[in-house]
């Protein structure tokens, strides 16, 4: 009888170990695919070699996708969030909204609410925070994803995912293109007449080792400002049909090289749309944050291009700012 | 078995054969002290366990490397191997027959070790960042799941110091009360310290089962720490009498009264301080929690005590013996504790609050130091004279402003303990001259 015992206890220890493992191997094995963008925080465990802390697009929810019983108030830290996706060009993964209730189907990762740092997003943990890489290659990797300051090459994690949402890492590629987000002139407060929000500078950089095309549409169309505060604001200029593009709006890019794009948010140009009338994204509250999204045309779009194949067809969003010019 | 007993246990032979006592009361020494199941031999133990625990080292490390080129079947293969090599080799020098029952404790160690080491690695081959303090929960479990089946005292440590990590890092690191840990050392470890009669398990699941709950109560209000520190040390103070009344379990009464007398004799230090004293005696009772907690430790330690003393017409009886007057005074404490917190009595004015345990403070050390003198007890009269100095030096700064009033309270003081030493001497001489 104690040998049973023994022996049931052992197994205990021995089919914890295996049930976690098998479970997620069978999630590696038959789960949906998705690709899920990063930016990076900090590396190295000492206990377990190197790993990359990842913090994803999706790790801060902001307040206008928060749907069901979540808000910013929620008391119960732990709160289950399921983050619904939808899949973009190369299967990289974007934010529909965020619930607290199990989606019946679709794209969707399972997460716990980690409360909220700021006034305007819920900060949410997946179980993918961490990436594991061989002791000294995890140094590489941050030295590649970059520093908030200058050009950053956003890691795209492949995730796995189970039918309730649990995600596994499978592995990661690199964008192909990165990006850096300079304030070029920024308001002076003590100045009440002066500009009343900043010019920023978004430099786009081939990080692939093949030359890429870049299509930037007539008055910036290709670049969109996406609110990420607590309101859905939307621009105040309608800029009319959607333009096609042609074969002046592609920009070539050689491996390493570099395009930038100046943004002055005082021209009408960028303007939002108020109650009493358009006004300036510096004017707004500090909750209310921004980030210039740059989306290349549909591949049908650019059927009849010159070096169409070579055009990518992704988006890429920048750091979340505020119009005063306030990098986050 | 205990050091004492083994001492014991032949001298009694001796004591026949010289005529100091009689067959029977020889039996009836044997049966008061019998020789005890512990067989652990802790120096053995814990050089094994040493070398065990760094060669599992050596394998974690070689895994925690994260090699690129090695696949993770052959990870998850290594750390299945190593805890079923280490489980079953474990199990085989465990053999009754065997001679070597140490070196298979010290591998069922190792497997408990790697199995904690493998849930890491796990999540490190998987990537999995999840909530950490589960993994705690898990090895615990395992832990102490061994302990109880092999059975064995060194996995129910280990199965205890894991289980207080867990709640801590619940509670500390992620603001989430944990009704569940307390009860789980408890009842995990306590009773099984209980049926080995092992004192460091015993005096481990104690310590444990205290930071948890004092853990705990944080995590659902700060000012519940202070009483229910409180009962618990009342009801430990009253276990150290009722084992020892009734020999059960030797040698755990003073595990019972050392860990007991600790958290009673800080709260009621803490509690002498005017300015702490209302701060820490208000609980929350429109907290559910709080109100249950409360309600859960003062019953339990008022209905111990009651036990204890029961029936009340010994309670003369026991005083004449070696039962100390500062032991009786516990429960009446207890009363005024539960009166002062649910009652208010004093309605928390500071120096009245503080005032009263001031005084129980400075009784219970004057106890300890005519105790100690009665009975020789070297130890219980210099921790008596130790706690009066400790309460003279904090009141000389709170209470005395003036210079001659702070000399004249040394003076006295020091003047009172060079009196305990001449006390100490004489009675420790007369007990010579008695025992000649």
């Amino acid at each position: 009888m104690r040998k049973t015992l023994i022996l049931l206890a052992v197994l205990f220890q021995f089919f914890v170990l295996a049930y976690m493992a098998g479970g997620r191997e069978f999630i590696l094995r038959k789960g949906k695919t998705t690709y899920l963008r990063t930016a990076p925080i900090d590396p190295r465990d000492l206990f377990r070699g190197d790993f990359v802390r990842l913090n994803y697009e999706i790790s801060s929810i902001p307040i206008n996708k928060l749907r069901g019983g979540l808000n910013l108030n929620i008391q119960d830290k732990d709160r289950r969030v399921y983050a619904v996706l939808a899949e973009g060009s190369k299967g990289l993964a974007e934010l529909v909204y965020a619930t607290d209730e199990t989606p019946e189907g679709g794209l969707f990762i399972k997460g716990r609410a980690m409360g909220h740092w700021t006034a305007r997003s819920l900060n949410v943990r997946y179980g993918i925070e961490s990436y594991y890489v061989q002791q000294g290659k995890g140094k590489d990797i941050e030295k590649r994803m970059g520093r908030r300051t200058e050009v950053q090459i956003p890691l795209e994690m492949e995730i796995a995912l189970g039918r309730d949402g649990t995600a596994v890492i499978r592995s990661h590629r690199w964008s192909p293109l990165g990006i850096a987000l300079t304030v070029l002139e920024q308001p002076d407060r003590r100045q009440p007449s002066g500009r009343k929000s900043a010019k920023f500078r978004l430099t786009l950089v081939n990080a692939s080792d093949s030359p890429l095309s870049l299509v930037n549409l007539p008055d910036h169309r290709s670049f969109s400002l996406e609110p990420w505060g607590t309101k859905d604001w939307v621009l105040s200029q309608s800029l009319g049909e959607p333009a096609r593009p042609s074969d002046e709006d592609l920009i070539l890019l050689g491996p390493k090289e570099s395009r930038s794009f100046d943004f002055d948010f005082t021209s009408e140009r960028w303007l939002v749309k108020e109650k009493a009338g358009p006004v300036e994204t510096g004017t707004l509250p500090w909750s209310e944050r921004f980030r210039i999204v740059y989306r290349a045309p549909s591949p049908e779009d650019c059927r009849s291009l010159l070096n169409k194949d070579l055009i990518w067809h992704g988006h890429l969003p920048s750091r979340a700012f505020h119009g005063m010019g306030n990098v986050d | 078995m205990l050091r004492h007993v083994k001492w014991l246990l032949p001298e009694v032979d001796q004591w026949v054969e010289a005529g100091i006592i009689d067959l029977a009361q020889a039996e009836a020494i044997r049966t008061r002290y019998p020789p005890t199941d512990e067989t652990t031999s802790w120096g053995r133990i814990i050089f094994l366990a040493m070398g065990a625990v760094l060669f599992g080292l050596g394998v974690i490390l070689l895994i925690a490397y994260n090699w690129e080129e090695m696949h993770k079947a052959v990870k998850l293969g290594l750390i299945g191997l190593s805890l079923t090599s280490a489980h079953v080799l474990g199990m085989w020098f465990r053999r009754p027959e065997s001679r070597f029952r140490t070196v298979g404790e010290a591998l069922h160690l190792l497997g408990t070790m790697l199995f904690g080491a493998g849930i890491w690695l796990v999540a490190q081959i998987y990537h999995l960042d999840e909530h950490y303090p589960n993994a705690f929960l898990v090895w615990g479990v395992g832990a102490l799941a061994l302990g109880w089946t092999l059975p064995s005292v060194p996995q129910a440590i280990l199965g205890a110091v894991i289980l207080t990590l867990w709640n801590g890092f619940e509670v500390l690191s992620f603001g989430q009360v944990n009704h569940l840990a307390s009860p789980l050392i408890f009842f995990g470890v306590l009773p099984l310290a209980w049926a080995f009669q092992s004192r460091v398990l015993l005096a481990t699941g104690v310590v444990s089962f205290l930071i948890t709950l004092a853990i705990t109560c944080l995590g659902i209000s700060d000012d519940l720490i202070v009483p229910i520190l409180f009962f618990c040390a009342c009801m430990l103070l009253s276990a150290s009498l009722l084992v020892r009344e009734k020999g059960l379990f030797p040698g755990s009464a003073g595990i019972f009264s050392f860990l007991g007398h600790l958290p009673y004799l800080a709260i009621l230090y803490v509690l002498s301080f005017p300015s702490a004293a209302p701060g820490l005696l208000g609980v929350d009772f429109n907290n559910r929690a709080s109100l249950v907690y409360f309600t859960l430790f003062a019953l339990a330690a008022a209905a111990l005590w009651l036990i204890t003393l029961w029936p009340p017409s010994k309670i003369r009886d026991r005083l004449s013996e070696s039962f100390r007057i500062d032991l009786l005074a516990v429960p009446v404490i207890l009363i005024i504790m539960i009166g002062l917190i649910v009652l208010r009595l004093t309605g928390h004015k500071a120096w009245p609050t503080a005032g009263l345990f001031n005084l129980v403070f400075l009784f219970h050390s004057i106890v300890f130091i005519s105790h100690g003198c009665r009975t020789v007890n070297i130890r219980l009269a210099a921790t008596g004279c130790l706690l009066l100095s400790l309460l003279a030096a904090t009141r000389y700064a709170d209470l005395f402003q003036s210079l001659i009033m702070r000399a004249v309270i040394f003076l006295v003081i020091g003047s009172g303990l060079f009196l305990v030493g001449a006390y100490y001497s004489k009675a420790k001489k007369k007990a010579r001259e008695g025992a000649s």
